[in-house]
């Protein structure tokens, strides 16, 4: 299994200086980076991947019991670390992927020297006083979209793009070259995303963290930011006016300087 | 307009101008800034929604969405329309002012200011009701196609797995477990009518920890049961939507979410019924129910099939036995050990048999034969061959002439031809043994203070085998006070693929280890192992004469 292949992993910047992993979220893949990785370029070893079943990762490595849990995709974290013998790393995750860097954090501490976590939540789901934002009738909401959206997936074209993850321009025709995902494994990460519940696995971690909260993020709402902030003991709480969820396409001028900032 | 003639060439009607078309459009119109914020609505969208201008200005068009919809704005349009620069088709619902749902498909371009940073989103709406319902209805159309090529598959499987079993007992284990893999069940149990004594019990079971309700099920709890079988209509029961209280309350198996119970029959007769109980609650609907209902005939049918199956073995097995059993001659002069192994892994009766009688009152005549073939033609010719050896020893013809006169016997009963006979005469005052085989495994000679051996003499062809006449060989061999004759079956000696030879070798060996013995024992040992897929009839006789009977013996 060659690890970096399967996760599409690209390594950019100083071969000699610290590691920085940029971790995209749910719905998209390393393109979410795009406006923020040159600018680690001169300091940091950059590495960029996609998790699998999105973007030009190995679609064919997907597994959905191997993917059941956000487990699967920290081990696939923690293997693309292995491979490029990384310590005391910055760990950058978007989204969910701020959950998969605290699941790699706890189970590999030397991994990292810190975590920048941009929109984390531990739970999406309101529970018993909990306030996640969400009730269950949403996230099933959210798979009827997932579901009436292909964004250029269709049944004549997946096997194009799964077969020749190396050329590219067969993919040029689709109407959105970005953000491809096979419909049935998108389904499936965003219930395990969104009925995940990791917020116990905050307690535990060791590594200084960075918790960035966005305004008016429909996904993160300020007070899951300030939960989270609460419960990793240390931690850093920055919020930031950037608006929605994706403050590394909306505002990335913000994000890279808060991140340097923590640095 | 190329040439074509026109009323109102170059001028639109009156009042129709950019505005007017952007108001009253056949799609709604949207500009907002890159955050969502809406900057202008056309009215268009307005009366679709059923909001004010004033409502919308100033909120975010992601704030028209619903929960989950927004979650799919922040993660896929919103980061497609920023990187791509325009999104098109995508489908979204919008919740009006009087909060019903509007199925919608949207394209979005993003226009960016000199230095490309995003300034302006401009939006078109396109109210995609029809479209979404005629969307679903493939869906659903492509659901139940699946669901009914799956439920296909599933019956193929299960008559296929119904096929490999034989008997009730292997029958109902295959029933309970394919059923509740096929529908999902988290217990099944399966009760069958005992066909003798007419009770109702419980003879398969899946899943589930309790026993509950086991014995006799038809009189049960006001026997709603039996009314289910005898109505042979299939009930069920979700806790969803039934308000009563379950009908079975307190029956063999305990209902989770959901009960069916299906009735089993063959020729119009009830025989039985198949529990279901599932852990997820479940909705029966009319392709759900016919899918049970196939299920359930193909159950009936298989165990219709298992219960005949049953009733010729028994019918087999105890003509057998009525066949074999007659207590051997009583005599301090000799001993006698027998004993009988069907087949491990078939439960159809053989052709092998055993028997011990005395010839007047100086001689003891032992016999093991084996006719060809299993069931009921096999028992019944065995009986009818063992009749004849005992009738026609009787008469004191000498082992040569007894097979003789029964390979004249086999002529009127061709269900007996190639049957294979060793035959034994012993003298129970001289010791002296005379033998004949017709193509039956040769017989095996342990006399004390000499190693076991096999008798080879006197060997003729199976019987009927109409290879001219027999011939009239006859081995002979003086048994010395405690030796022992072992008479046996291919069964014993025949492991799979193994010579002959080595099986022979094998038995020699194993006889010799188990020599001291007395020879119920020794028999009990020499077929410890088991048997592989033949029936193995073996017979042991060891030779006591009471002293003073016989000149020279010690």
């Amino acid at each position: 299994m060659d690890v970096l292949a399967r996760n599409n992993v690209k390594v950019s910047g100083d071969p000699a200086a610290p590691a920085m992993i940029l971790a995209h979220g749910f719905g998209c893949d390393q393109n979410m980076w795009r406006f923020v990785a040159p600018a680690f370029e001169a300091t940091h070893r950059v590495v960029l991947f996609d998790h699998v079943g999105f973007g030009d990762s190995d679609h064919a490595a997907w597994d959905p019991q191997r993917y059941a849990t956000l487990d699967g995709y920290a081990r696939d974290v923690l293997e693309i670390c292995r491979e490029l013998e990384l310590t005391g790393a910055v760990f950058v995750g978007h989204s969910v992927s701020s959950m998969i860097g605290v699941l790699a954090a706890n189970a590999e501490p030397e991994r990292f020297d810190r975590l920048v976590l941009v929109g984390p939540s531990p739970r999406y789901i309101d529970d018993n006083g909990y306030v996640g934002g969400f009730s269950r009738e949403d996230i099933d909401e959210l798979l009827d979209s997932l579901a009436s959206n292909y964004l250029g997936w269709s049944s004549a074209m997946a096997p194009v793009i799964v077969g020749n993850p190396d050329r590219p321009e067969l993919g040029e025709e689709l109407t959105n070259s970005f953000c491809r995902t096979d419909p049935a494994i998108a389904a499936h990460f965003a219930r395990v995303t969104f009925l995940a519940d990791n917020r116990a696995d905050l307690d535990a971690l060791q590594t200084p963290s960075l918790v960035l909260q966005c305004s008016d993020d429909v996904i993160a709402p300020q007070v899951v930011g300030e939960y989270v902030h609460a419960r990793i003991p240390h931690s850093e709480l920055v919020l930031m006016q950037a608006v929605g969820h994706c403050p590394n396409l909306s505002a990335p001028d913000e994000l890279i300087s808060a991140i340097r900032a923590f640095l | 307009m190329h040439g074509l003639p026109s009323p109102h060439e170059g001028a639109p009607p009156a009042g129709e101008d950019a505005e007017a078309h952007y108001e009253d459009a056949p799609c709604g119109y949207v500009s907002a800034t890159p955050g969502g914020e809406l900057l202008t609505v056309n009215r268009t969208l307005l009366s679709w929604t059923g909001y004010t201008r004033a409502e919308l200005l100033g909120r975010r068009f992601q704030d028209l969405l619903t929960p989950g919809g927004r979650i799919y704005h922040e993660t896929h349009y919103a980061p497609l329309l920023r990187m791509q620069g325009a999104v098109r088709e995508i489908a979204l619902e919008l919740v009006c002012a009087d909060g019903r749902r509007l199925p919608v498909l949207v394209n979005s371009v993003l226009s960016t200011d000199a230095a490309g940073e995003p300034r302006l989103v401009r939006t078109t709406v396109f109210d995609a009701t029809q479209r979404r319902r005629y969307e679903r209805e493939l869906l659903l159309a492509g659901e139940r196609e699946r669901a009914a090529r799956r439920r296909m598959e599933r019956l193929q499987r299960l008559s296929a797995v119904l096929a490999a079993a034989v008997d009730t007992r292997t029958m109902a284990a295959a029933v309970v477990d394919v059923l509740a893999a096929d529908l999902d069940a988290g217990e099944v149990a399966l009760a069958l009518v005992d066909q003798h004594s007419a009770q109702l019990q419980i003879v398969g079971r899946h899943g589930g920890a309790h026993a509950a309700g086991d014995g006799d099920l038809s009189r049960a709890a006001g026997a709603p049961l039996e009314r289910i079988m005898r109505e042979g209509r299939t009930l069920l029961w979700s806790a969803d939507t039934s308000s009563e209280t379950l009908p079975l309350a307190g029956l063999a198996i305990e209902p989770v979410q959901a009960l069916a119970v299906l009735p089993l029959a063959a020729r119009g007769e009830p025989m039985g019924a198949v529990l279901l109980s599932f852990d997820t609650p479940r909705q029966f609907d009319e392709e759900e129910l016919a899918f049970m209902d196939a299920c359930a005939a193909q159950c009936s049918q298989a165990l219709e099939r298992a219960r005949l199956y049953d009733n010729q073995r028994t019918i087999a097995r105890t003509l057998q036995q009525s066949l074999l059993a007659n207590d051997p001659p009583r005599d301090a002069r000799f001993g006698v050990a027998s004993c009988y192994l069907p087949a491990g892994d078939t439960l159809d009766v053989g052709g092998d048999w055993h028997d011990t009688f005395c010839i007047g009152d100086g001689s003891v005549g032992v016999v093991v034969g084996d006719v060809v073939g299993r069931g009921i033609e096999a028992a019944t010719a065995m009986g009818q061959l063992r009749s004849a050896a005992r009738a026609l020893a009787g008469a004191g013809l000498g082992p040569a002439e007894v097979l003789a006169q029964l390979d004249g016997f086999v002529e009127r009963l061709p269900r007996a031809r190639m049957a294979t006979v060793a035959y034994a005469e012993l003298d129970l005052g001289t010791g002296r043994l005379r033998y004949a085989s017709a193509g039956h495994p040769p017989m095996l000679l342990m006399a004390p203070g000499e190693p076991a051996r096999l008798l080879w003499d006197g060997r003729g062809m199976p019987l009927g085998t109409r290879l001219g006449a027999r011939s009239d060989a006859v081995g002979q061999v003086d048994m010395r006070p405690g030796a022992r004759l072992l008479l046996y079956t291919d069964g014993l000696i025949e492991h799979g693929a193994d010579p002959i030879d080595d099986g022979l070798a094998t038995l020699v060996a194993k006889t010799e280890a188990h020599r001291t013995l007395p020879i119920g024992a020794l028999l009990d040992e020499l077929v410890s192992d088991g048997v592989d897929d033949d029936d193995t009839c073996l017979l042991c006789v060891e030779y006591r004469p009471t002293a003073g009977s016989r000149a020279g013996d010690p």
